[in-house]
């Protein structure tokens, strides 16, 4: 860590400059396997984009799509043995796919922090809320016990807890399942780091409560100029604070683009289908544009195109392997009809 | 709050306590609640974690007796009934949860689990017979008469939730209650199961109702809502009153906090975001519930419960400042 921190200080101003077009975390053929009996099972396939410094991105997918392992793997936090990744997950230029875990530790909480789904089972029951803080300050900045303690309290205030002095006490059951997530949160970025990875960070909130996590987590990441990767199933959520969304189904990317731009003009049939499936978009008591079928599971994926079984505009093409395509605006659709078909979005 | 002739069910300042820890709290789940469905209805019930809802929904299908204020089932009160009649009654008011594994017997048959109504309530003359009617059940819900020998693990959570649609369809119940019943669903898979809920309700002429905290779900499916808040109604509007009508504060903010997939450009309104948490429902706030978050909050709020109160004809609200149409929270 600290052998990084001087190479960056030494490597002058032209270099830093160029840090701030050049993305910040660029994943290009991520493949991500895992162990089914003898057999390796892949999971994640042919995965590639790239975050901004500072920009937001939403991955959306249903279940088995593939966007928490991709999350997680981003991290190294998949099981050695379990699971097998290829391809390049590069932050800063600097390759982090396959490093051994003392210096993924160096990265994980420093560099890049996750939040989960369930904040009650992402803490530990058996420490204070300010140990929990404490811990991951000490281990990163190397601060003492009593400056672990005094951050903490300042970390808890600006997640909005009330009389943080008193809750840096309390176990993670004595709080609510909101003021769990802002402990989470807390804690993802006490050390400042460049990118957050949140997965279904506001899912098992309710709604009013999922507003004023919402409303935190963008403040704090717009104030510290730190770049998101939200996982969701919501597309309204991710609507809401994302600037860009990446679409996943059965474990490949198969569309990039703004919100705007998705939402409006989506150029995948799978985006198309999902967005014409909610039902806040669709008139009252009429019924709903369903997508029909569901996802393949990975040991019985489809040839070809993975959502050609279940689209109404598949050809004969579809059946053959497709390539994430980019097409004239720069968005990447994995769909070697989007230049024939004009889908429906979510403004009809 | 239809007329009271053709209603199906008829609740009367139902409240439900329950008796918790050593100390002898109670927690008011449900603290009194008065309204009534007209038959082939769909009425919404809306509200957050602790609202109550889900216990409503028990009271409904009188699976959970009111610890005090009465339900009527069909112009009956269930518990009333001699102990035959009452069973004969459960039958025709039917409950489906939200998680459809949990709802299923993991070591029985899907067709198994579908038949066993019918043995309980003596319907078919013969195994044989009952199993042509649960095939013909799976069948309409979109299940395959080859899954009817499946197990429910190797189901997927779609097809399980449409089992649990079958089993409480066979007897041809009057009213469908759906606790959170597409919750733990894909949205695609939501589409499916919601379109199949349109369609059973029209051929089975069901009363429909429709617990959740999805708002856009409740929205779709029901022709009215009721917005519980720790315990209350705080409001009851026709679906078409509530968009952009609302009365009562806390409908404002719930319905400015769910997030809507649209582009930007679009993304009209204000939002509102309520500060603080539910308070408990051990020892709710004094006068109105909903004060202690409310964004208009007045000191007569804290003294006086705010009587649920017709704003129109179908609109009813429960508090003392109900906002005007065009009204801007602060």
């Amino acid at each position: 860590m600290s052998l990084e921190l001087q190479e960056s200080e030494a490597s002058g101003s032209t270099a830093a400059a160029q840090r701030m077009t050049a993305p910040l975390l660029t994943v290009k053929d991520l493949e991500v396997f895992f162990r089914h009996g003898r057999d390796w099972l892949r999971v994640v396939e042919g995965t590639s984009f790239e975050v901004a410094r500072g920009e937001t991105i939403g991955i959306v997918g249903e279940s088995g799509s593939g966007k928490t392992v991709t999350g997680l793997s981003i991290l190294g936090l998949l099981p050695p043995g379990l699971a097998r990744t290829q391809g390049s997950i590069r932050l800063d230029g600097r390759e982090i796919n396959g490093l051994p875990e003392s210096e993924m530790r160096s990265i994980r909480g420093r560099k890049i922090s996750m939040i989960f789904q369930e904040p009650m089972t992402a803490l530990d029951p058996v420490f204070t809320v300010g140990e929990q803080i404490g811990e991951t300050l000490r281990t990163h900045t190397g601060c003492s016990i009593r400056e672990g303690r005094d951050r903490a309290i300042e970390a808890l205030t600006q997640v909005g807890i009330p009389l943080p002095e008193r809750r840096i006490n309390e176990y993670p059951h004595q709080l609510s399942g909101g003021m769990r997530q802002r402990v989470m949160i807390a804690i993802a970025l006490a050390c400042e780091p460049d990118l957050l990875i949140a997965d279904e960070p506001t899912t098992a909130l309710d709604v009013t409560i999922q507003a004023q996590i919402l409303e935190l987590l963008l403040k704090l990441v717009q104030a510290r100029g730190t770049s998101l990767i939200f996982i969701s199933h919501n597309l309204g959520v991710v609507a809401q604070c994302c600037e860009r969304m990446v679409t996943m189904y059965a474990g490949q990317v198969v569309e990039t683009g703004t919100i705007d731009d998705v939402l409006e003009h989506p150029l995948h049939p799978y985006t198309s289908g999902l967005l014409r499936s909610m039902p806040s978009l669709a008139k009252p008591g009429t019924r709903l544009a369903s997508i029909g079928g569901r996802v393949p599971p990975p040991d019985d994926m489809p040839e070809g195109c993975h959502f050609q079984p279940r689209c109404t505009h598949a050809v004969d093409r579809c059946r053959e392997p497709q390539a994430l395509l980019r097409n004239a605006s720069g968005r990447d659709v994995r769909c070697i009809r989007h230049n024939e078909l004009a889908l429906p979005g979510v403004v009809a | 709050m239809t007329a009271a002739v053709d209603s199906i069910i008829s609740v009367k300042d139902v409240r439900v306590h329950f008796k918790i820890g050593i100390r002898g709290e109670t927690v008011k789940a449900v603290d009194g609640v008065s309204f009534e469905i007209a038959e082939g209805d769909t009425l919404g019930i809306i509200g957050e974690s602790g609202s109550g809802k889900s216990t409503l929904a028990r009271v409904l299908v009188a699976l959970l007796a009111p610890t005090a204020g009465t339900i009527l089932q069909d112009g009956r009160n269930p518990y009333e009934l001699p102990p035959d009649e009452r069973r004969r009654q459960h039958r025709k008011f039917q409950i489906i949860f939200q998680d459809p594994h949990a709802a299923l017997n993991p070591r029985a048959k899907v067709l198994d689990s579908v038949r066993e109504p019918l043995e309980i309530s003596g319907v078919g003359a013969s195994k044989q017979e009952r199993n042509v009617m649960a095939i013909a059940m799976l069948r309409r819900v979109g299940i395959n008469s080859e899954l009817a020998l499946r197990y429910p693990h190797e189901l997927s959570g779609g097809q399980k939730q449409r089992i649990n649609i079958a089993r409480a369809l066979i007897l041809q119940p009057k009213l469908l209650v759906a606790d959170e019943a597409t919750a733990a669903l894909d949205v695609s898979i939501q589409a499916d199961i919601l379109n199949l809920y349109m369609d059973l309700k029209e051929e089975f002429n069901l009363t429909f109702v429709c617990i959740t905290h999805d708002l856009a779900v409740a929205m779709h499916v029901s022709r009215a809502i009721a917005v519980m808040y720790l315990g209350v109604i705080v409001e009851y509007a026709p679906v078409a009153v509530l968009h952009g009508h609302s009365a009562h504060p806390y409908t404002r903010a719930l319905l400015s906090a769910e997030p809507v997939a649209l582009p930007k450009r679009l993304q009209t309104g204000q939002r509102i975001v309520l500060q603080g948490e539910i308070p408990s429902p051990v020892s709710p706030p004094s006068g109105c519930r909903f004060r202690t978050r409310c964004p208009i909050v007045q000191p007569v709020c804290a003294e006086r419960v705010p009587e649920f109160r017709k704003l129109a004809d179908e609109h009813y609200v429960a508090c003392h400042f109900p906002l005007e149409r065009k009204e801007v929270m602060p």
